[in-house]
């Protein structure tokens, strides 16, 4: 069982867990309209650490980012036993945007300073940790990812602790690309609300201590279970149906465990899309007579925090006794039956599901709970290598034998499209980190994966640069003032988990689909969250493996194929 | 070819990466969506994004530009009355 020994909420309305509930008790909220907010232009509204605060949480000589990630993970851990520093413990990153806020900060320094892997590595470092960090970047499903990849390593027995934290920072960069989006309110978001106009972005982190225990304590919180799934429909937008985050809900949801839950704590964006999606998921998942709450309209949308943050929130309010009510709502907006926690309720319960979803496709059904069910690890099954990849500048080996070719470096992956693939997919719209990892699994996927069922399909990437070469391209449509034309169709790919989206579009890949990144190439460290992922998620195949990519001339994807054997 | 239509193919080509494609490839009454050219919400995006920058024209939303961006007579015609530059 995953105990949570402790937490941590880094908001600007506290900086403590306790902190930012009483500040939501009190009916404050983060969010507030900023004209030419970080020199972005016309009015936004946002939930932005003020001022003081800002200047009380900034260390010297690390980012932003990282101020807030080593705030918030050392006190959640002061108030425990775990020691940093044991090789029994790991820290674990959830951030969507953790590159794109190092470059708005420092333009200047080079791209492997950037990579968030060597973010999470500064932050480990500053906090004592022995064992290399790593860092999950699932867009907005990102701390829910964190938490799953944790939950693992821990019952595989490989940990004793985990500290998972998951952090965003309000930038320029992300505001011009949500803003080239069009998904920004322009007023405080209205989660499920007929009038509602789309979200707020916010900044924060939060931190979860977990543990694997044997025995169940009384009167603590247990990440009891979850579910991570992608719904294969489009990178950028959700499924209508809502089936994708449904497939989550109804996994996690036993009949045992509907009679005990207190409230959905859902993800409530507040965009168009993503409300209405989620309120078809929850009504088809069984979740329709359940109160649902969200909190954006007090915190914004904090992105790879919010996982964390939301679900501490409710736990703060169960141990209360209450539901919170879902601030922002008025009139329902949204077409699946739901029933939304309009005013408060009291409840005696101790169990709530929290759902989210993201770019890039991917969604995430967590249970926590008092009272946690032992959850039965699947039956331990073997896999092989049924195929292997590996494309650099200059060569395309498939199982070890040469792809012919004629063109070498950029211009090698298109032509490889465009002999081998020549699908009509979004291609030439992805940068060239999503180009290699999609010709990559392309050449990997053909013709091997038609006995699979779709949701028995998972995707596992690795990478240290991510989607840096993105991140600049995008920060150069809107760094002169005079010509701000932020481009959503460059933004999109400074999502690095963006390309598994398109991955799962493209061969109908419904399993889970993750992105880590590593502070560098670690054959043995994939291995081992191969091992503990298939352990635990018992997939039929799972394409796997490094990408990564430093320019038009330097990049590497080996990847393999793996099945399960009968 | 008419010069606002030809421009506007060749903006379109470029910031929606249409691989392969020449103005003279693109039908002026075929629609954008769907069957024609095959575009998607992001490309929606995308042409928003145009009008603003060589146009001078701000839409709001995608849901604004669906009249708009049926076909490249559309826009043609919806630029024609409504550019500042």
């Amino acid at each position: 069982m995953i105990r949570i020994l402790a937490g941590n909420i880094t908001s600007p309305i506290g900086l403590t867990t306790a902190e930012a509930y009483a500040a939501v008790r009190r009916g404050e909220s983060a969010l507030k309209i900023v004209d030419g907010c970080l020199g972005v232009p016309g009015k936004a509204c946002v939930g932005m650490f003020g001022d003081s605060l800002r200047k009380e949480l900034r260390l010297a000589g690390v980012s932003w980012f990282e101020s807030l990630v080593i705030h918030s993970v050392r006190e959640a851990l002061s108030r425990t036993e775990v020691d940093p520093v044991s090789p029994r413990s790991i820290l674990i990153l959830g951030s969507a945007t953790a590159a794109m806020a190092e470059l708005s900060e420092v333009p200047e320094k080079d791209g492997c300073y950037l990579a968030p892997g060597l973010a999470a590595q500064r932050v480990a470092d500053y906090l004592g940790f022995s064992r290399e960090p790593l860092l999950v970047s699932n867009a907005c499903i990102s701390g829910a990812t964190a938490q799953m990849l944790a939950a693992r390593l821990l019952s595989a027995g490989l940990y004793d602790h985990a500290v998972v934290c998951g952090a965003d920072v309000l930038s320029a960069f992300v505001l011009a690309g949500f803003g080239s989006f069009k998904a920004l309110s322009p007023q405080e978001c209205r989660p499920f609300d007929i009038d509602r106009l789309g979200l707020n972005i916010g900044e924060g982190a939060a931190t979860l201590v977990l543990s694997r225990e044997e025995e169940a304590a009384a009167d603590a919180w247990y990440l009891a279970d979850g579910c991570l799934d992608n719904d294969a429909y489009h990178v950028s937008a959700p499924i209508p149906s809502g089936d994708g985050l449904c497939r989550c809900i109804r996994k996690v949801l036993s009949p045992a465990l509907k009679d005990s839950l207190a409230c959905v704590t859902a993800h409530g964006t507040a965009t168009m899309f993503n409300d209405q999606m989620e309120s078809k998921a929850i009504e088809q998942g069984g979740l329709g007579d359940i109160p649902t709450t969200a909190y954006k309209a007090y915190f914004g949308h904090t992105f790879g925090a919010s996982s964390i943050l939301e679900p501490l929130i409710t736990m703060c309010s169960l141990d209360e006794g209450k539901v919170l009510p879902l601030r922002g709502f008025e009139e329902i907006g949204v077409s699946g039956k739901i029933t939304v926690c309009t005013r408060g309720e009291s409840t005696g319960r101790r169990a709530f599901i929290k759902t989210q979803s993201a770019f890039g496709g991917c969604n995430g059904a967590l249970v926590y709970s008092k009272h946690p069910a032992a959850v039965p690890a699947p039956a331990p099954a073997q896999y092989a290598v049924v195929k292997s990849l590996r494309i650099t500048p200059d060569s395309v080996l498939l199982d070890g034998a040469p792809v012919p070719h004629e063109s070498t470096g950029a211009a090698l992956l298109t032509e490889i499209f465009k002999t081998c693939l020549a699908d009509g997919s979004r291609f030439f719209k992805m940068d060239l980190f999503s180009r290699l990892a999609y010709v990559g699994a392309g050449l990997l996927a053909k013709d091997t994966l038609s006995d699979c069922e779709p949701d028995d399909i998972a995707l596992y990437f690795f990478t240290l640069n991510g989607s840096v070469l993105a991140d600049r391209k995008h920060l150069s449509t809107f760094s002169d003032p005079g010509a701000f034309y932020p481009s959503p169709a460059v933004f999109i790919n400074t999502l690095p988990n963006v390309v598994l989206g398109e991955i799962a579009v493209r061969h109908t890949v419904k399993g889970e689909t993750t992105l880590v990144m590593l502070p560098r190439r670690d054959d043995g460290r994939m291995e081992e969250i191969v091992r503990v992922t298939l352990a635990a998620a018992r997939p039929a195949a799972l394409l796997y493996g490094w990408v990564d990519c430093e320019g038009e001339d330097a990049f590497i994807a080996d990847l393999k194929l793996l099945k399960i054997k009968a | 070819m008419d010069e606002l239509l030809y421009n506007l193919k060749l903006q379109i080509i470029d910031a929606l990466n249409l691989e392969d494609m020449t103005p003279e490839d693109i039908d002026d009454d075929a629609p954008l969506f769907g069957d024609g050219l095959g575009l998607d919400s992001i490309d929606a995006l995308e042409l928003i994004v145009i009008l603003d920058k060589h146009y001078g024209i701000k839409l709001a939303s995608p849901a604004q530009g669906k009249e708009v961006f049926k076909s490249i007579n559309c826009i043609a015609d919806y630029i024609r009355k409504n550019r500042s530059k």
